[in-house]
């Protein structure tokens, strides 16, 4: 029954978002890498939001968001990532990505944009 | 290779380190200095790969970690690393999440001067009584730093630059040492 699912194979990651969030009265849940994000998605119809990782194993977070994408759901999904260049941003704005956040992670900066969509 | 590139990498060195440290508690009481690899082999028990790629050259990325026995409480300490048994693993997690801090800053400050790089995912280098066995040939630039803490060690990175070309003639950086005050990271850029 969360509100949103971080996605992150870094376990610091997952830990330092998800209790933030968690501070601000959210729901969180989290998955390991974009194959168990997925299964994720499948199984909670209650999901808001998605905060996914770029590089990862398994199955990295673009090709997650494609597959979200082609499979009709409506879930806004924000990308947190090292990744900054002009060209994989274009790629996620392809991909039917609604945000970007370049890491580290600034909770009190991103906070407004994230209740926004998950209003 | 252009005499002009060491001093632009010396930078780009200084200021992506200076941002992995700040995401510490403690970087206001660390200390960085310029090191040789032979200073940054003598602490170093593993390492953090990245490689980033742009057209023109290529950049092998490390950052070094203590992990001596002795030290190690105080370093769970200083990260406020909670003590359990997953202790280690937990270790090795936030130091590839700095490896890959430092090198998207590295990629984003290179952005910044108009060249588009790409970046891998990090990779762990154990150091096993060795030393990374990478020097500076006439077509290589290299930089290396570390910083310490109350007298002590703690991180340390190495940046080694390959021009494509072997002498760098097409590399045009002028990397000055300030931070950026308008740099965005954290925060939610809608599309």
């Amino acid at each position: 029954m969360a509100q949103v699912l971080v996605v992150d194979d870094s376990s610091t990651v997952r830990n330092e978002v998800s209790s933030f969030l968690s501070s601000q009265g959210i729901d969180v849940d989290t998955a390991v890498d974009g194959a168990d994000g997925l299964s994720k998605i499948g199984n909670d119809s209650n999901l808001k939001l998605v905060i996914c990782d770029v590089n990862m194993p398994n199955m990295d977070g673009l090709t997650m968001v494609e597959k979200v994408k082609a499979s009709g759901k409506q879930l806004p999904i924000i990308m947190l990532t090292t990744e900054s260049s002009p060209s994989m941003k274009q790629r996620g704005k392809d991909a039917g990505v609604k945000g970007w956040i370049v890491k580290p992670f600034n909770g009190p900066a991103a906070i407004g944009g994230i209740k926004k969509l998950i209003s | 290779m252009n005499p002009g590139l060491q001093r632009s990498f010396d930078v780009l060195l200084k200021r992506s380190f200076g941002e992995m440290l700040e995401l510490l508690d403690i970087h206001k009481e660390l200390e960085v200095e310029r090191l040789t690899m032979d200073a940054v082999d003598k602490h170093r028990l593993f390492s953090v790969m990245f490689t980033i790629s742009s057209s023109i050259f290529r950049v092998l990325a490390l950052v070094h970690f203590p992990m001596k026995r002795n030290s190690m409480d105080d370093i769970y300490e200083y990260l406020k690393l909670e003590n359990g048994s997953d202790i280690k693993k937990a270790y090795q997690d936030y130091v590839l999440e700095l490896g890959n801090n430092f090198c998207g800053s590295v990629c984003r400050i290179l952005g910044n001067e108009g060249l588009s790089t790409g970046m891998s995912t990090p990779a762990l280098l154990a150091n096993r009584g060795g030393s990374v066995h990478l020097r500076a040939s006439e077509q290589t630039i290299e930089s290396h730093i570390g910083s310490n803490f109350h007298g002590q060690r703690l991180f340390s990175a190495s940046l080694w630059l390959f021009a494509n070309d072997g002498e760098g003639t097409n590399i045009e950086l002028n990397i000055q040492d300030i931070s950026v005050e308008n740099d965005s990271s954290g925060e939610l850029e809608f599309f």
